[in-house]
C-alpha cells in the first residue's frame, strides 16, 4: 500500500487509535464488567477485562483444535459475543415493528430451536470431516466471492446458540450449569469455521478493526481489480444494486442472511473497495419459486470516494453489512463492477452493468412483489414458523449442502422440525410482548442477562438428559 | 424556511438540496402497499409507514415515491441504506411538532397512540420534504 492521501479513515487502522464512536453516550452494561462504548475502544476495553487469550489477539490452530474450553474460555465467549452482538445492533438501530413479517417473534423461536437442535448437526459434521481440523477447511471453502459460507452465517451459529440458550435461561427452563457439553461444542464449531474463513486468526471483524477480507488473495485481486469507472451509470449502479440487495431481504424473511459484505480492500489512492453479496435464489425455501432463472448470487464491487464522502471510520461488521460515519457512503460510490454466480458452487464470472440491467432487473423487481404478496396472504403464525425455520435451517445449510447431506439431514434428523419443548414455549414467546420487550429487555439487563456466565463448579460434560 | 409551517422532524437518511413534494398515504398493512402499486401515483405520493423495516415498503422503495417517512428506524437501517441507493429521500423516527401524544408507552417502546396520532396528523396532508440538512429532516406543510 502506497497511500499518500490521508484519508480520515485510514487513521482508523493505526494500533493507537481508539477509533470513533458511532453512537456516542451509549454504553454496554454486563456484570463484572466496566461499561462499554461502541467500536474500537469498546473492543480495546473488553479484552482487557478477559480471563483468557482466546480474543486477545490471532488465535493459533492449535488453540482452534483444541476440544475442550475451559470455563473460563466459555465465559469469555459469554461475555465478548454479547458485546459484539449489541455493538452491531447499535448500528442498526431499533427498526420497530415489520407489519410484513414478526420477526421479533420468529425469531425467538428460531434461538430456541437452533439451541436444542444444532449441537446435534454441528457434531455430525464435525465426525464428518474428520474433527475440527476438517471444520477449518470447511470455514477455509467459503473464501470466494458469492459464498453462504461466509462470516454471516459463520456468526449466526454462534450467537443463535447462545441467544437460544439465553431464552430458556429467561423462561426459567435452564440453568447457567447446564448444557455445558453443547455449549461447548457449539462454540468450538464456530471457532474452527471462523478461524478457516478469516484466515488471520481472529473469530470476529470487531477484534481486527471491523475488517472482513475474508476472499483469497486471488479472488480479492481479480474483483479489485475488476472496477471501472461509473460515469453516467452510477444512478443504474446503485438502482440495480438496490433492487438485488431488496429481493435478497425478502428471499431471506426480512432478514441479513442474503447480503455479506466484505472488505474493505484499500487502494493505493486510499480508497476503500467494498465487495458486496446479494444471494437471490434459494431453492429450499418454497417462497422463492419467483426467483428461479435468476443468478444464484450477484456481488457488486464498489470503490468509494472516502474523501468525497468524507469518510471518518468504516466498519464491516460480522452481520454482513457495511456501516460508515458519515452514514452516507453512497453518494460517494465512483466506481464498480457486478460479478454473478449462476449457481451456488460454479465459477463467478464477470457481466457489465448495462447487460446485469438488462437480464435482471425486471425480474428482481417482479419477485420481489411477488414474493410480498404471497407473505401478505400468509397466516401470522406460518409467517413466525417459516421465518424461524430462514434461521435455524438457513443459518446452517451452507455447511451441510457443502458436505452434500443436506437432503440426508433434512430426512433422517427432520430438519425441518421443531423440538416438541421449543413448540410448547410457542405462545409464551408471543405473547405479552415478550419479543419485543421482555427479551430485550433481559438480554442486556446486567442483573439479569440472558448471557449467564457458566458458574465456577460446572461440569464440562455436563448436559441435561431429562427434563423434570 | 422561516415562512414555511414545520408539521415534523426526523433523522434525515439522504443529503438532498432539492426539496420533494407529494400527499401523505399511510401504509398500515401490507394490502396498503400492494393497493398503492396498482393503481396509486407513487411519484407524487410521499409514504408514512410505522417501521424502519425495509421489506415493507419495499415494493414502493423500487418505484421511487416522492418520499419516505417513517414513525420509527433510523438511517443506518436497511431501509436507509436502499432508499439512499435508489435516490429516495427518507425522514426516519419523525417528532411531530407540538405533539400532543407521548412516543414512548409504559413498556417504553413506541406506543399505539404515537403512531395513531401522527398517522392521523400528517394522512392525506401535502407536505415538502427538505432533507438539506445531513442529519435533520423536515417535514413541511406544502399550502
Amino acid at each position: 500500500m502506497q497511500t499518500t492521501i490521508a484519508a480520515e479513515y485510514l487513521k482508523r487502522y493505526r494500533p493507537e487509535d481508539d477509533g470513533v464512536r458511532f453512537m456516542p453516550g451509549l454504553e454496554f452494561n454486563l456484570a463484572g464488567l466496566p461499561p462499554l462504548p461502541d467500536g474500537i475502544l469498546g473492543d480495546k476495553v473488553l479484552r482487557q477485562n478477559l480471563r483468557t487469550a482466546l480474543f486477545k489477539g490471532p488465535l493459533t490452530e492449535s488453540t482452534i483444535l483444541a476440544p475442550q474450553h475451559s470455563i473460563d474460555e466459555l465465559n469469555d465467549i459469554m461475555q465478548y459475543f454479547p458485546w459484539n452482538f449489541w455493538d452491531q445492533l447499535v448500528l442498526r438501530a431499533t427498526e420497530g415493528v415489520s407489519g410484513l413479517i414478526p420477526r421479533q417473534e420468529y425469531e425467538l423461536l428460531s434461538f430456541a430451536n437452533a439451541w436444542l437442535r444444532w449441537p446435534e448437526f454441528m457434531l455430525d459434521m464435525q465426525h464428518r470431516v474428520g474433527g475440527l481440523e476438517g471444520v477449518v477447511e470447511l470455514g477455509r471453502r467459503g473464501r470466494v466471492p458469492g459464498s453462504k459460507i461466509n462470516m454471516l452465517h459463520i456468526w449466526c451459529l454462534g450467537i443463535c446458540s447462545l441467544l437460544g440458550r439465553g431464552v430458556f435461561l429467561i423462561l426459567g427452563q435452564e440453568k447457567p450449569s447446564e448444557h455445558v457439553a453443547e455449549l461447548n461444542t457449539a462454540m468450538k464449531f464456530w471457532e474452527a469455521l471462523a478461524y478457516g474463513h478469516r484466515a488471520d486468526g481472529y473469530l470476529l471483524g470487531s477484534q481486527d478493526r471491523y475488517t472482513q477480507r475474508n476472499l483469497d488473495e486471488q479472488w480479492a485481486t481479480r474483483l479489485v481489480g475488476s472496477v471501472d469507472s461509473l460515469d453516467n451509470g452510477a444512478s443504474d449502479f446503485r438502482s440495480l444494486m438496490a433492487a438485488a440487495e431488496l429481493l435478497a431481504f425478502y428471499v431471506h424473511f426480512d432478514c441479513r442472511l442474503g447480503m455479506m459484505d466484505l472488505g474493505p480492500y484499500i487502494l493505493d489512492n486510499g480508497n476503500p473497495v467494498i465487495v458486496r453479496n446479494a444471494f437471490l435464489r434459494e431453492e429450499v425455501y418454497p417462497w422463492a419459486e419467483p426467483c428461479d432463472g435468476l443468478p444464484y448470487a450477484m456481488t457488486f464491487v464498489l470503490e468509494i470516494d472516502a474523501e468525497r464522502a468524507a469518510i471518518e471510520e468504516l466498519r464491516c461488521i460480522d452481520i454482513g453489512t457495511l456501516m460508515t460515519k458519515p452514514y452516507d457512503y453512497v453518494s460517494g460510490i465512483v466506481k464498480g463492477s457486478v460479478w454473478v454466480r449462476d449457481e451456488w458452487n460454479s465459477e463467478p464470472r464477470q457481466v457489465s452493468v448495462g447487460e446485469a440491467r438488462t437480464l435482471w432487473y425486471e425480474q428482481i423487481s417482479d419477485a420481489s412483489l411477488r414474493i410480498f404478496n404471497i407473505f401478505a396472504r400468509t397466516p401470522r403464525r406460518h409467517l413466525i414458523e417459516q421465518g424461524a425455520f430462514v434461521y435455524c435451517v438457513g443459518m446452517i445449510h451452507p455447511f451441510l449442502r457443502e458436505l452434500g447431506i443436506y437432503d440426508e439431514i433434512r430426512d433422517e434428523y427432520r430438519l425441518w422440525d421443531f423440538d416438541e419443548r421449543v413448540s410448547r414455549v410457542y405462545y409464551e414467546l408471543d405473547r405479552n410482548q415478550f419479543a419485543r420487550v421482555t427479551v430485550p429487555t433481559k438480554l442486556f439487563d446486567p442483573k439479569d442477562s440472558a448471557f449467564a456466565l457458566v458458574p465456577g463448579g460446572a461440569g464440562l460434560w455436563r448436559s441435561k438428559y431429562a427434563y423434570v | 424556511m422561516s415562512e414555511d409551517r414545520v408539521i415534523g422532524t426526523g433523522l434525515n437518511v439522504i443529503c438532498a438540496a432539492e426539496r420533494s413534494e407529494g400527499v401523505v398515504r399511510y401504509l398500515k398493512k401490507p394490502s396498503d402497499v400492494i393497493n398503492l402499486v396498482r393503481d396509486g401515483d407513487i411519484g407524487n405520493t410521499v409514504v408514512l409507514a410505522r417501521a424502519g423495516t425495509v421489506t415493507f415498503v419495499g415494493p414502493v422503495l423500487s418505484r421511487k415515491p416522492a418520499g419516505i417517512i417513517t414513525i420509527e428506524g433510523a438511517p443506518q437501517s436497511h431501509l436507509g441504506i436502499l432508499a439512499r441507493e435508489f435516490g429516495v429521500r427518507a425522514v426516519m423516527s419523525i417528532e411531530l411538532a407540538d405533539s400532543a401524544v407521548e412516543r414512548k408507552g409504559p413498556d417504553g417502546v413506541t406506543s399505539e397512540a404515537y403512531v395513531d396520532y401522527a398517522a392521523g396528523e400528517l394522512d392525506g396532508k401535502r407536505v415538502v420534504l427538505d432533507c438539506s440538512d445531513a442529519d435533520r429532516g423536515v417535514i413541511l406543510a406544502a399550502d
